[in-house]
Protein backbone atom coordinates (compact mmCIF):
# COMPACT_ATOMS: atom_id res chain seq x y z
CA UNK A 1 0.00 0.00 0.00
CA UNK A 2 1.48 3.71 -1.05
CA UNK A 3 2.44 5.56 1.49
CA UNK A 4 -0.38 8.59 1.73
CA UNK A 5 1.41 11.86 2.44
CA UNK A 6 3.84 10.80 -1.01
CA UNK A 7 0.30 10.30 -3.20
CA UNK A 8 -0.81 12.70 -5.62
CA UNK A 9 -4.21 14.05 -5.23
CA UNK A 10 -5.35 12.51 -7.98
CA UNK A 11 -4.15 8.82 -6.21
CA UNK A 12 -5.49 9.74 -3.11
CA UNK A 13 -8.87 10.54 -4.57
CA UNK A 14 -8.79 7.36 -6.81
CA UNK A 15 -8.16 5.15 -3.87
CA UNK A 16 -10.48 6.70 -1.50
CA UNK A 17 -13.38 5.85 -4.29
CA UNK A 18 -12.36 2.42 -4.77
CA UNK A 19 -12.18 1.52 -1.50
CA UNK A 20 -15.83 2.77 -0.78
CA UNK A 21 -16.85 0.57 -3.64
CA UNK A 22 -14.98 -2.50 -2.08
CA UNK A 23 -17.00 -1.50 1.15
CA UNK A 24 -20.45 -0.47 -0.91
CA UNK A 25 -20.32 -4.05 -2.67
CA UNK A 26 -18.03 -6.17 -1.44
CA UNK A 27 -18.44 -8.85 1.80
CA UNK A 28 -15.70 -8.22 3.39
CA UNK A 29 -14.82 -9.19 6.86
CA UNK A 30 -15.75 -6.82 9.97
CA UNK A 31 -11.81 -6.28 10.59
CA UNK A 32 -10.93 -5.60 6.53
CA UNK A 33 -13.90 -2.95 6.75
CA UNK A 34 -12.73 -1.42 9.83
CA UNK A 35 -9.04 -1.42 8.16
CA UNK A 36 -10.60 -0.07 4.73
CA UNK A 37 -12.20 2.32 6.37
CA UNK A 38 -9.68 3.81 8.33
CA UNK A 39 -7.98 4.15 4.75
CA UNK A 40 -10.44 6.11 3.59
CA UNK A 41 -10.76 8.39 6.34
CA UNK A 42 -6.99 9.01 6.46
CA UNK A 43 -7.24 9.95 2.48
CA UNK A 44 -10.31 12.01 2.77
CA UNK A 45 -8.28 13.88 5.37
CA UNK A 46 -5.18 14.13 3.30
CA UNK A 47 -7.13 15.54 0.15
CA UNK A 48 -8.93 17.80 2.39
CA UNK A 49 -5.93 19.40 3.79
CA UNK A 50 -4.33 19.94 -0.06
CA UNK A 51 -7.50 20.99 -1.16
CA UNK A 52 -7.61 23.61 1.97
CA UNK A 53 -4.00 24.94 2.34
CA UNK A 54 -2.81 28.36 1.75
CA UNK A 55 -2.62 29.58 -1.38
CA UNK A 56 -0.61 29.10 -3.92
CA UNK A 57 2.36 31.28 -4.97
CA UNK A 58 2.79 33.62 -7.99
CA UNK A 59 6.36 33.99 -9.17
CA UNK A 60 7.88 35.57 -12.45
CA UNK A 61 10.95 34.32 -14.08
CA UNK A 62 13.50 37.51 -14.43
CA UNK A 63 17.16 37.61 -15.36
CA UNK A 64 20.47 38.88 -13.30
CA UNK A 65 23.21 40.70 -15.03
CA UNK A 66 24.43 37.87 -16.25
CA UNK A 67 21.41 36.54 -17.83
CA UNK A 68 20.58 33.88 -15.25
CA UNK A 69 17.22 33.50 -14.55
CA UNK A 70 15.68 33.79 -11.29
CA UNK A 71 12.64 33.53 -9.95
CA UNK A 72 10.43 37.05 -7.61
CA UNK A 73 7.23 37.60 -6.69
CA UNK A 74 4.62 38.79 -9.03
CA UNK A 75 2.14 41.49 -8.40
CA UNK A 76 -0.45 41.95 -10.91
CA UNK A 77 -1.14 45.87 -11.35
CA UNK A 78 -4.52 46.46 -10.37
CA UNK B 1 16.72 85.34 -72.82
CA UNK B 2 19.88 84.53 -70.91
CA UNK B 3 20.70 81.59 -69.68
CA UNK B 4 22.89 81.40 -66.92
CA UNK B 5 24.38 78.31 -66.21
CA UNK B 6 23.07 76.65 -62.84
CA UNK B 7 25.08 74.59 -60.51
CA UNK B 8 24.57 71.07 -59.82
CA UNK B 9 23.32 71.51 -56.64
CA UNK B 10 21.29 74.38 -57.28
CA UNK B 11 19.22 72.15 -59.81
CA UNK B 12 19.00 69.65 -57.13
CA UNK B 13 17.90 71.96 -54.81
CA UNK B 14 14.95 73.39 -57.24
CA UNK B 15 13.73 70.10 -57.98
CA UNK B 16 13.42 69.02 -54.44
CA UNK B 17 11.38 72.43 -53.81
CA UNK B 18 9.21 71.35 -56.64
CA UNK B 19 8.71 68.42 -55.59
CA UNK B 20 8.24 68.74 -51.92
CA UNK B 21 5.39 71.07 -52.96
CA UNK B 22 3.38 68.98 -54.52
CA UNK B 23 0.37 67.67 -52.90
CA UNK B 24 0.48 63.60 -54.09
CA UNK B 25 4.05 63.06 -53.84
CA UNK B 26 4.30 64.92 -50.22
CA UNK B 27 2.18 61.95 -48.92
CA UNK B 28 1.47 58.71 -51.03
CA UNK B 29 1.21 55.24 -50.11
CA UNK B 30 3.20 53.42 -52.86
CA UNK B 31 2.60 49.26 -53.37
CA UNK B 32 5.31 47.16 -54.94
CA UNK B 33 7.33 44.24 -54.82
CA UNK B 34 10.45 44.28 -51.81
CA UNK B 35 14.09 44.28 -53.83
CA UNK B 36 17.61 44.63 -52.65
CA UNK B 37 16.67 45.15 -48.76
CA UNK B 38 19.23 45.43 -46.87
CA UNK B 39 19.72 46.64 -42.97
CA UNK B 40 22.20 49.07 -42.25
CA UNK B 41 24.58 48.68 -39.45
CA UNK B 42 23.19 52.46 -39.00
CA UNK B 43 19.63 51.32 -37.89
CA UNK B 44 18.51 52.72 -41.63
CA UNK B 45 16.99 50.38 -43.92
CA UNK B 46 17.12 50.71 -48.06
CA UNK B 47 15.65 48.72 -50.42
CA UNK B 48 14.17 49.17 -53.67
CA UNK B 49 10.27 48.61 -54.35
CA UNK B 50 9.35 47.32 -57.98
CA UNK B 51 6.53 46.59 -60.11
CA UNK B 52 6.77 44.59 -63.56
CA UNK B 53 7.51 48.13 -65.23
CA UNK B 54 9.94 49.87 -63.24
CA UNK B 55 11.29 50.42 -59.60
CA UNK B 56 11.98 53.13 -57.28
CA UNK B 57 14.65 53.93 -54.91
CA UNK B 58 13.51 53.71 -51.16
CA UNK B 59 14.91 54.63 -47.52
CA UNK B 60 13.58 54.22 -44.07
CA UNK B 61 15.13 56.01 -41.24
CA UNK B 62 16.03 54.36 -37.91
CA UNK B 63 13.48 56.07 -36.02
CA UNK B 64 10.95 55.17 -38.22
CA UNK B 65 12.76 51.40 -38.96
CA UNK B 66 12.58 50.71 -35.09
CA UNK B 67 9.13 50.69 -35.08
CA UNK B 68 8.47 47.91 -37.20
CA UNK B 69 6.98 44.91 -36.35
CA UNK B 70 6.81 42.62 -39.09
CA UNK B 71 9.48 40.81 -40.66
CA UNK B 72 10.62 42.09 -44.38
CA UNK B 73 12.60 40.03 -46.91
CA UNK B 74 13.00 40.49 -50.61
CA UNK B 75 9.81 39.48 -52.53
CA UNK B 76 7.53 40.81 -50.10
CA UNK B 77 4.75 42.34 -51.77
CA UNK B 78 4.19 45.85 -49.84
CA UNK B 79 2.65 49.19 -49.46
CA UNK B 80 4.67 51.91 -48.35
CA UNK B 81 4.02 55.06 -46.94
CA UNK B 82 6.30 58.35 -46.73
CA UNK B 83 7.50 60.95 -49.47
CA UNK B 84 8.75 61.35 -52.46
CA UNK B 85 12.41 63.48 -52.22
CA UNK B 86 15.50 64.18 -53.80
CA UNK B 87 18.67 62.65 -52.75
CA UNK B 88 20.52 65.77 -53.70
CA UNK B 89 23.97 64.08 -53.26
CA UNK B 90 23.50 61.74 -55.98
CA UNK B 91 20.75 63.68 -57.43
CA UNK B 92 18.25 60.58 -57.02
CA UNK B 93 15.07 61.23 -56.30
CA UNK B 94 13.01 58.31 -53.88
CA UNK B 95 10.62 57.26 -51.61
CA UNK B 96 11.31 58.42 -47.76
CA UNK B 97 9.37 55.44 -46.00
CA UNK B 98 7.45 56.48 -42.54
CA UNK B 99 5.49 52.71 -43.03
CA UNK B 100 5.72 49.29 -44.52
CA UNK B 101 2.95 46.82 -44.29
CA UNK B 102 2.34 43.94 -46.32
CA UNK B 103 0.19 44.47 -48.59
CA UNK B 104 -3.12 42.81 -48.13
CA UNK B 105 -3.78 39.79 -45.87
CA UNK B 106 -3.26 37.76 -48.85
CA UNK B 107 0.36 36.79 -48.42
CA UNK B 108 0.26 36.16 -44.91
CA UNK B 109 -2.81 34.08 -44.87
CA UNK B 110 -1.19 32.08 -48.17
CA UNK B 111 1.82 31.64 -45.91
CA UNK B 112 -0.18 30.64 -43.31
CA UNK B 113 -2.18 28.23 -44.87
CA UNK B 114 1.06 26.61 -46.58
CA UNK B 115 2.45 26.04 -43.35
CA UNK B 116 -0.83 24.71 -41.79
CA UNK B 117 -1.14 21.67 -44.53
CA UNK B 118 2.58 21.55 -44.32
CA UNK B 119 2.75 20.74 -40.45
CA UNK B 120 -0.58 18.60 -40.92
CA UNK B 121 0.35 16.37 -43.24
CA UNK B 122 3.52 15.65 -41.25
CA UNK B 123 0.84 14.67 -37.95
CA UNK B 124 1.78 17.72 -35.82
CA UNK B 125 -2.02 18.20 -35.61
CA UNK B 126 -3.16 15.27 -34.99
CA UNK B 127 -5.56 14.01 -32.20
CA UNK B 128 -3.09 10.99 -31.10
CA UNK B 129 -0.71 13.40 -30.27
CA UNK B 130 -2.44 15.69 -27.86
CA UNK B 131 -1.89 15.40 -24.06
CA UNK B 132 -4.03 15.15 -21.64
CA UNK B 133 -3.85 17.62 -19.38
CA UNK B 134 -3.40 16.98 -15.62
CA UNK B 135 -7.00 17.16 -13.72
CA UNK B 136 -5.28 18.48 -10.59
CA UNK B 137 -2.25 20.99 -11.26
CA UNK B 138 0.28 21.45 -8.68
CA UNK B 139 1.93 24.71 -10.44
CA UNK B 140 1.28 26.39 -13.99
CA UNK B 141 3.79 27.44 -16.27
CA UNK B 142 2.73 30.77 -18.12
CA UNK B 143 4.41 32.00 -21.21
CA UNK B 144 3.13 35.85 -22.44
CA UNK B 145 3.88 39.29 -22.03
CA UNK B 146 3.96 39.85 -18.09
CA UNK B 147 2.30 43.54 -18.69
CA UNK B 148 -0.46 42.45 -21.03
CA UNK B 149 -4.46 41.84 -20.28
CA UNK B 150 -3.70 38.29 -21.28
CA UNK B 151 -1.37 37.56 -17.69
CA UNK B 152 -4.23 39.41 -15.47
CA UNK B 153 -6.77 37.55 -16.79
CA UNK B 154 -5.15 34.33 -16.76
CA UNK B 155 -4.40 34.86 -12.98
CA UNK B 156 -7.53 36.47 -11.92
CA UNK B 157 -9.66 33.37 -12.94
CA UNK B 158 -7.37 30.78 -11.63
CA UNK B 159 -7.17 32.57 -7.92
CA UNK B 160 -10.81 32.82 -8.09
CA UNK B 161 -11.36 29.20 -9.45
CA UNK B 162 -8.10 27.00 -7.74
CA UNK B 163 -6.49 29.60 -5.48
CA UNK B 164 -3.71 26.66 -4.27
CA UNK B 165 -2.29 26.48 -7.67
CA UNK B 166 1.59 27.90 -8.02
CA UNK B 167 2.11 30.06 -11.36
CA UNK B 168 5.21 30.56 -12.57
CA UNK B 169 5.33 33.30 -15.52
CA UNK B 170 8.34 33.01 -17.88
CA UNK B 171 7.86 36.49 -19.32
CA UNK B 172 8.06 36.40 -23.50
CA UNK B 173 7.72 38.96 -26.07
CA UNK B 174 4.29 38.05 -28.08
CA UNK B 175 5.32 40.64 -30.95
CA UNK B 176 8.05 41.78 -32.95
CA UNK B 177 11.16 40.44 -34.61
CA UNK B 178 12.35 38.69 -31.19
CA UNK B 179 8.72 36.80 -30.49
CA UNK B 180 9.54 33.91 -32.27
CA UNK B 181 12.50 32.92 -30.15
CA UNK B 182 11.21 34.67 -26.90
CA UNK B 183 8.41 32.17 -26.99
CA UNK B 184 10.59 29.40 -27.61
CA UNK B 185 12.69 29.88 -25.29
CA UNK B 186 9.87 30.11 -22.34
CA UNK B 187 8.38 27.34 -23.88
CA UNK B 188 11.53 25.31 -23.38
CA UNK B 189 12.77 26.36 -20.07
CA UNK B 190 9.08 25.62 -18.30
CA UNK B 191 9.25 22.10 -19.72
CA UNK B 192 12.70 21.76 -18.79
CA UNK B 193 10.99 22.03 -15.14
CA UNK B 194 10.20 19.45 -12.94
CA UNK B 195 7.83 21.00 -10.97
CA UNK B 196 5.31 22.29 -13.83
CA UNK B 197 2.81 20.43 -14.61
CA UNK B 198 1.27 22.10 -17.75
CA UNK B 199 2.11 25.20 -19.83
CA UNK B 200 -0.08 27.74 -21.11
CA UNK B 201 1.16 30.03 -24.35
CA UNK B 202 -0.63 32.90 -25.18
CA UNK B 203 -1.10 36.28 -25.60
CA UNK B 204 -4.39 39.35 -25.87
CA UNK B 205 -6.02 40.15 -28.64
CA UNK B 206 -4.68 42.15 -31.18
CA UNK B 207 -4.36 42.42 -35.15
CA UNK B 208 -3.92 39.96 -37.57
CA UNK B 209 -0.03 40.86 -37.74
CA UNK B 210 0.57 41.32 -34.36
CA UNK B 211 -0.73 37.65 -33.31
CA UNK B 212 1.42 36.49 -36.79
CA UNK B 213 4.61 35.19 -34.20
CA UNK B 214 2.33 32.31 -33.26
CA UNK B 215 1.76 31.01 -37.15
CA UNK B 216 5.44 30.69 -36.94
CA UNK B 217 7.06 26.89 -37.60
CA UNK B 218 9.54 27.03 -35.09
CA UNK B 219 6.77 27.49 -32.23
CA UNK B 220 4.89 25.15 -33.73
CA UNK B 221 7.44 22.47 -33.53
CA UNK B 222 8.87 24.29 -30.41
CA UNK B 223 5.35 23.45 -28.67
CA UNK B 224 5.18 20.03 -30.80
CA UNK B 225 8.45 18.41 -29.33
CA UNK B 226 7.51 19.61 -25.56
CA UNK B 227 6.80 16.56 -22.86
CA UNK B 228 4.42 19.12 -21.08
CA UNK B 229 0.74 19.75 -21.72
CA UNK B 230 0.64 22.57 -23.87
CA UNK B 231 -2.50 24.88 -23.79
CA UNK B 232 -2.44 27.67 -26.31
CA UNK B 233 -4.45 30.68 -25.68
CA UNK B 234 -4.20 33.71 -28.47
CA UNK B 235 -6.18 36.58 -28.82
CA UNK B 236 -10.09 36.03 -29.27
CA UNK B 237 -12.40 33.70 -29.82
CA UNK B 238 -12.24 33.49 -33.60
CA UNK B 239 -8.40 34.32 -33.75
CA UNK B 240 -6.95 30.40 -35.05
CA UNK B 241 -3.20 30.36 -35.27
CA UNK B 242 -0.90 28.07 -36.32
CA UNK B 243 -0.14 27.33 -32.47
CA UNK B 244 -3.48 26.90 -31.60
CA UNK B 245 -3.57 23.75 -33.94
CA UNK B 246 -0.82 22.35 -32.72
CA UNK B 247 -1.17 22.41 -28.89
CA UNK B 248 -2.93 20.23 -26.48
CA UNK B 249 -5.46 21.68 -26.21
CA UNK B 250 -6.97 25.09 -27.85
CA UNK B 251 -8.51 27.85 -24.86
CA UNK B 252 -10.39 30.90 -27.06
CA UNK B 253 -9.22 32.99 -24.70
CA UNK B 254 -6.32 33.48 -22.19
CA UNK B 255 -9.47 33.76 -19.55
CA UNK B 256 -10.47 30.24 -20.83
CA UNK B 257 -7.59 28.48 -20.89
CA UNK B 258 -6.99 29.56 -17.53
CA UNK B 259 -10.29 27.96 -16.67
CA UNK B 260 -9.86 24.71 -18.81
CA UNK B 261 -6.54 23.97 -17.20
CA UNK B 262 -8.22 24.53 -13.44
CA UNK B 263 -10.49 22.53 -11.57
CA UNK B 264 -13.34 24.31 -9.73
CA UNK B 265 -11.92 23.94 -5.50
CA UNK B 266 -15.29 24.24 -4.50
CA UNK B 267 -16.55 21.29 -6.74
CA UNK B 268 -14.02 19.22 -5.53
CA UNK B 269 -15.01 19.68 -1.88
CA UNK B 270 -17.96 19.09 -2.11
CA UNK B 271 -17.28 15.69 -4.21
CA UNK B 272 -14.75 15.32 -1.46
CA UNK B 273 -17.47 15.87 1.23
CA UNK B 274 -19.76 13.41 -0.58
CA UNK B 275 -16.96 10.85 -0.51
CA UNK B 276 -16.96 11.10 3.14
CA UNK B 277 -20.73 10.83 3.25
CA UNK B 278 -20.38 7.65 1.42
CA UNK B 279 -17.92 6.13 3.25
CA UNK B 280 -19.07 6.33 6.86
CA UNK B 281 -22.76 5.26 5.20
CA UNK B 282 -20.85 2.54 3.73
CA UNK B 283 -19.00 1.77 6.99
CA UNK B 284 -21.73 2.13 9.22
CA UNK B 285 -24.39 -0.44 7.15
CA UNK B 286 -21.60 -2.90 7.59
CA UNK B 287 -21.77 -2.58 11.15
CA UNK B 288 -25.20 -2.69 11.14
CA UNK B 289 -25.34 -5.48 9.00
CA UNK B 290 -22.36 -7.41 11.36
CA UNK B 291 -24.60 -6.38 14.38
CA UNK B 292 -27.99 -8.17 13.19
CA UNK B 293 -26.19 -11.07 12.28
CA UNK B 294 -24.45 -10.86 16.08
CA UNK B 295 -28.24 -10.61 16.98
CA UNK B 296 -29.15 -13.65 15.36
CA UNK B 297 -26.53 -15.80 16.26
CA UNK B 298 -26.75 -14.57 19.98
CA UNK B 299 -30.43 -15.58 19.94
CA UNK B 300 -29.63 -19.02 17.87
CA UNK B 301 -27.04 -19.55 20.77
CA UNK B 302 -29.37 -18.72 23.79
CA UNK B 303 -32.11 -21.01 21.84
CA UNK B 304 -29.22 -23.96 22.29
CA UNK B 305 -27.86 -23.27 25.14
CA UNK B 306 -27.10 -26.08 27.75
CA UNK B 307 -28.93 -24.02 30.44
CA UNK B 308 -32.09 -25.01 28.07
CA UNK B 309 -31.51 -28.36 29.16
CA UNK B 310 -30.44 -28.10 32.39
CA UNK B 311 -33.93 -26.45 33.19
CA UNK B 312 -35.35 -29.33 31.45
CA UNK B 313 -34.13 -31.77 33.36
CA UNK B 314 -34.65 -29.93 36.44
CA UNK B 315 -38.19 -29.71 35.45
CA UNK B 316 -37.96 -33.45 34.87
CA UNK B 317 -36.31 -33.98 37.93
CA UNK B 318 -39.26 -32.01 40.03
CA UNK B 319 -41.45 -34.58 38.24
CA UNK B 320 -39.66 -37.51 38.97
CA UNK B 321 -39.52 -36.16 42.79
CA UNK B 322 -43.24 -35.77 42.42
CA UNK B 323 -44.08 -38.77 41.01
CA UNK B 324 -41.65 -40.72 43.65
CA UNK B 325 -42.95 -38.79 46.57
CA UNK B 326 -46.93 -39.74 45.54
CA UNK B 327 -45.36 -43.44 44.97
CA UNK B 328 -43.95 -43.47 48.44
CA UNK B 329 -46.72 -42.27 50.19
CA UNK B 330 -48.78 -44.41 48.16
CA UNK B 331 -46.55 -47.35 49.27
CA UNK B 332 -46.79 -45.75 52.85
CA UNK B 333 -50.39 -45.79 53.26
CA UNK B 334 -50.87 -49.16 52.00
CA UNK B 335 -48.29 -50.70 53.95
CA UNK B 336 -49.96 -48.76 57.14
CA UNK B 337 -53.55 -49.76 55.83
CA UNK B 338 -51.95 -53.36 55.72
CA UNK B 339 -50.43 -52.83 58.85
CA UNK B 340 -53.96 -51.73 60.66
CA UNK B 341 -55.86 -54.88 59.01
CA UNK B 342 -53.36 -57.14 61.14
CA UNK B 343 -53.54 -54.98 64.17
CA UNK B 344 -57.03 -55.84 63.27
CA UNK B 345 -56.64 -59.18 63.40
CA UNK B 346 -53.90 -59.37 66.04
CA UNK B 347 -56.52 -57.97 68.19
CA UNK B 348 -58.53 -60.77 67.46
CA UNK B 349 -55.76 -62.83 68.58
CA UNK B 350 -55.18 -60.88 71.58
CA UNK B 351 -55.48 -63.43 74.18
CA UNK B 352 -56.36 -60.52 76.60
CA UNK B 353 -59.50 -60.35 73.60
CA UNK B 354 -60.68 -63.60 74.60
CA UNK B 355 -60.98 -63.17 78.05
CA UNK B 356 -63.47 -59.90 77.39
CA UNK B 357 -65.80 -62.42 76.08
CA UNK B 358 -65.50 -64.69 79.63
CA UNK B 359 -62.36 -67.18 79.00
CA UNK B 360 -60.01 -67.66 81.18
CA UNK B 361 -56.21 -68.31 80.57
CA UNK B 362 -54.87 -71.04 82.92
CA UNK B 363 -51.31 -70.76 83.98
CA UNK B 364 -48.76 -72.31 86.44
CA UNK B 365 -47.30 -71.86 89.28
CA UNK B 366 -44.63 -70.23 87.11
CA UNK B 367 -46.56 -68.70 84.42
CA UNK B 368 -46.30 -71.20 81.86
CA UNK B 369 -49.69 -71.17 79.84
CA UNK B 370 -51.66 -74.61 80.45
CA UNK B 371 -52.86 -75.67 77.02
CA UNK B 372 -53.35 -79.78 77.95
CA UNK B 373 -54.91 -81.28 81.27
CA UNK B 374 -52.37 -82.99 81.39
CA UNK B 375 -50.20 -80.26 82.58
CA UNK B 376 -51.85 -80.53 85.52
CA UNK B 377 -52.04 -82.73 88.54
CA UNK B 378 -55.06 -83.26 90.78
CA UNK B 379 -54.41 -81.06 94.10
CA UNK B 380 -51.87 -79.17 91.80
CA UNK B 381 -52.32 -75.40 92.87
CA UNK B 382 -52.73 -73.31 89.41
CA UNK B 383 -53.88 -69.65 88.41
CA UNK B 384 -56.65 -68.54 86.17
CA UNK B 385 -56.54 -65.33 84.33
CA UNK B 386 -59.81 -63.51 83.63
CA UNK B 387 -60.10 -59.86 82.48
CA UNK B 388 -59.72 -58.50 85.35
CA UNK B 389 -57.60 -60.48 87.56
CA UNK B 390 -56.50 -63.84 88.63
CA UNK B 391 -58.02 -66.10 90.63
CA UNK B 392 -56.01 -69.07 92.30
CA UNK B 393 -57.17 -72.11 91.97
CA UNK B 394 -56.71 -75.98 92.89
CA UNK B 395 -57.36 -78.87 90.69
CA UNK B 396 -60.10 -80.98 92.04
CA UNK B 397 -60.59 -83.40 89.55
CA UNK B 398 -59.17 -84.09 86.02
CA UNK B 399 -61.82 -85.63 83.43
CA UNK B 400 -59.76 -86.38 80.52
CA UNK B 401 -61.57 -86.19 77.16
CA UNK B 402 -64.90 -84.61 78.46
CA UNK B 403 -65.73 -81.61 76.82
CA UNK B 404 -69.07 -79.97 77.86
CA UNK B 405 -69.42 -76.44 76.03
CA UNK B 406 -73.50 -77.22 75.55
CA UNK B 407 -73.62 -75.91 79.08
CA UNK B 408 -72.48 -72.41 78.46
Amino acid sequence: MKKIETMTYEEAVEELESIIKELENENLSLKDSMEKFKRGMALYEYCNEILNKVEGEIKILLKDDEGTLYEEDFFMEV
Amino acid sequence: MTNKPLKVSEVNQYIKRLLSSDWILSNLKVEGEISNFKYHYSGHIYFSLKDEKGKIKCVMFRSYAENLDINIQDGDKVIVTGYISVYEKEGNYQLYATNIEKSGLGELYIAFEKLKAKLESEGLFDPINKKQLPAFPRKIGIVTSSTGAAIRDIITVIKRRFPIVDILIYPALVQGVYAVDSICQGLNYLNGREDIDLIIVGRGGGSFEELFSFNDEKIARTIFSLEKPVVSAVGHETDFTIADFVADLRAPTPSAAAEMVTPERSKLLEQLEENLDRLIMAMRSIVDNNKSKMDLIFSELRYNSPINRVRDMMQQQDNLFKRLVLAINYTLRSKRDTLDNLYNSLSYLNPLYCLERGYGILMDSDGNIITSIDSLDKNEEFNIMLKDGIVKAKVVNINKGELNYEKN
